[in-house]
């Protein structure tokens, strides 16, 4: 099976404190560690079990910065086969356009299938991987947890509301969009990781692709959320914070 | 002005919770930008009376029928939806964000052209704009965003689940109801449903919840919780990065995709906050969450708060209990 995987450099922001600039119209990024987007990840790891057992090939693609080579790279590491990055000569905001980019590039590529994540860690539409399939005309399948080759057809166990699975078979050619958790994420050998550093990544300039760069949606500002309640925060030694926290815990009657 | 066309999904012949979230938004929307509500309903006759709920919630009630669109489909259902909205000039589509909106809403923006906003938590009014306001960065931040032209275009947008609260109308609705011409080739089959197994455990009726998440980082971290649970006569949950990480089972995720629980007591170890996960436990009696970002989303719903990595928090506590 032919495979493509589509991943996106994104900071790490889930542990990391984030500020804005001063404009309000970003994150401070200076401090932030780059890292592959959590659920793309996920949609490598799918790949690789696949090749493992159907065999084919994997190439992945990533629409970013000279930094984001950082990601295909380690994917190289993993088993990756093809690296492609297109330069991001201007940030794009609207998953739309980032969607028609992409698909751009991978109608001149031969694949059976496409896989994403559900969603991205930074601004998080979730928009980008469906519009991709259906500029592609592909059919497409979200939420994947679970997929079976069976002939020309995949086997498709996919996420519901409240623990609910709903059961697919899609045809081939198609994209399918990874939930987090579908398989364990394995880890590159140092090896294969110094093997990787010198891999070619093939570089597609945005300016090539002759496309009408227009946003339908933009970002006026970016803001701290109020909070919902008054939270009363314990400070002090871990002490004396587990003394607090029992005083509270007898007074509410929970011990 | 818009006609405001909701979509209300369903399941099982019961209406899903996240389709009245749609119909708040769509009750602010016509309080700010006024237009009339229609919803819209795709079903089998069969299962037609699935649209008694909603009288009186909208103007118009739309049912489109047909044997084949009594469950989703994600081919039919954008298939007729497509041509639905193709009839209207302008117009602004709301669906709750659910799984099959993940699917509907983009495909649907670029079948139709028109620009889409995923997850949106609030709106406002500046001057002439409008400002959807949503989630990035996993909720850590909010940002404020526009739609070009977005009074002369239609355009789509799913909305959070439990952003807008919900309250009873009384208009008069007007049913229209068509038979469906359903004549595509399917790529996708449905073959079924199967509820994910569940442990002896059901977080959902304990008074004590202990929740854990990324911040606990390691597996070797999982004893210091589980005697804390222990201690407290609680049981253990997740957040999702803790069920992906394979420390605890599917069936102790509490979120949007795993449990809703109302505990006397909640206690949030090393979870940031995601929406997805906030909506799941924010009607707990009692919050006490312990982070070391002090920005965690976590703590906006929290009663109290600690700011501290809980490998350091827990043992302490463990001793003294």
């Amino acid at each position: 099976m032919k495979i493509i995987v589509c991943i996106k450099s994104c900071p790490e922001t889930a542990e990391s404190e984030i500020k804005l600039t001063s404009d309000k119209n970003d994150i401070i990024r200076d401090k932030l560690v780059y890292t592959i987007n959590e659920s793309d990840n996920y949609a490598l790891e799918t790949a690789l079990v696949l090749k493992e057992k159907y065999g084919g090939e994997i190439t992945l693609i990533t629409f970013g910065d000279k930094k984001s080579e950082d990601i295909l790279r380690m994917g190289f590491a993993k088993g990756a086969d093809y690296g492609i990055r297109i330069e991001e000569e201007k940030e794009i905001k609207d998953p739309l356009l980032v969607a028609q980019i992409l698909a751009l590039v991978i109608k001149n590529l031969n694949f059976d299938l496409i896989l994403t994540g559900i969603t991205s860690s930074d601004r998080g539409y979730g928009i980008t991987n469906v519009a991709l399939a259906k500029y592609l005309n592909l059919p497409f399948t979200t939420l994947v947890k679970k997929v079976e080759k069976e002939d020309n057809f995949l086997l498709i166990e996919r996420e519901l509301e409240g623990g609910l699975i709903e059961k697919r078979k899609i045809k081939l050619p198609c994209l399918l969009t990874i939930q987090t958790g579908i398989y364990p994420l394995r880890y590159a050998s140092i090896l294969a990781v110094k093997r990787a550093v010198s891999k070619e990544i093939k570089l597609i300039k945005l300016s090539e692709l002759n496309l009408e760069l227009k946003e339908n949606i933009s970002l006026k500002e970016y803001f701290i959320p109020k909070s919902e309640r008054e939270t009363l925060f314990l400070k002090g030694s871990e002490e004396e914070i587990a003394d607090n926290l029992i005083k509270i815990l007898k007074e509410k009657g929970i011990l | 002005m818009k006609e405001i066309i909701v979509f209300i999904e369903h399941r099982f012949s019961e209406i899903l919770n996240n389709s009245y979230d749609a119909l708040a938004f769509a009750y602010k929307w016509q309080s700010l930008r006024g237009g009339e509500i229609s919803c819209l309903i795709l079903t089998s006759e069969e299962k037609r009376e699935i649209f008694n709920n909603l009288k009186d919630l909208a103007n118009k009630i739309y049912l489109i029928k047909n044997k084949l669109l009594e469950n989703y489909h994600p081919e039919l259902y954008l298939k007729v939806i497509k041509d639905f909205l193709k009839e209207k000039e302008n117009y602004l589509f709301v669906l709750g964000q659910t799984s099959n909106a993940y699917e509907l809403a983009s495909s649907l923006a670029i079948e139709l052209s028109t620009p889409v906003i995923t997850d949106i938590n609030g709106i406002e009014k500046v001057n002439n704009e409008i400002n959807f306001i949503r989630y990035f960065y996993g909720g850590k931040i909010c940002g404020k965003i526009n739609i070009l032209d977005f009074n002369k275009k239609p355009f789509i947008v799913t909305i959070q689940s439990g952003s807008f609260k919900f309250e009873k109308r009384d208009i008069k609705s007007e049913i229209i109801e068509r038979e469906a011409n359903i004549d595509i080739e399917k790529n996708i089959e449905i073959l079924g449903y199967e509820k994910e197994e569940t442990g002896e455990i059901d977080i959902t009726k304990s008074e004590i919840v202990i929740g854990i998440g990324r911040g606990l980082r390691d597996k070797k971290n999982l004893p210091m919780v589980e005697e804390l649970a222990k201690k407290l006569k609680g049981v253990l949950a997740g957040s999702r990065p803790a069920i992906d990480a394979g420390w605890l089972t599917k069936d102790r995720q509490v979120g949007s995709s795993g449990k809703t629980i109302k505990p006397k007591l909640y206690l949030a170890l090393g979870i940031s906050g995601a929406f997805q996960h906030i909506v799941g436990i924010k009607n707990s009696d009692l919050i006490i969450a312990i982070n070391k970002d002090p920005n965690a989303p976590i703590f906006s719903v929290s009663h109290y708060g600690i700011v501290e990595d809980l490998t350091k928090v827990v043992p302490a506590l463990l001793k003294k209990l």
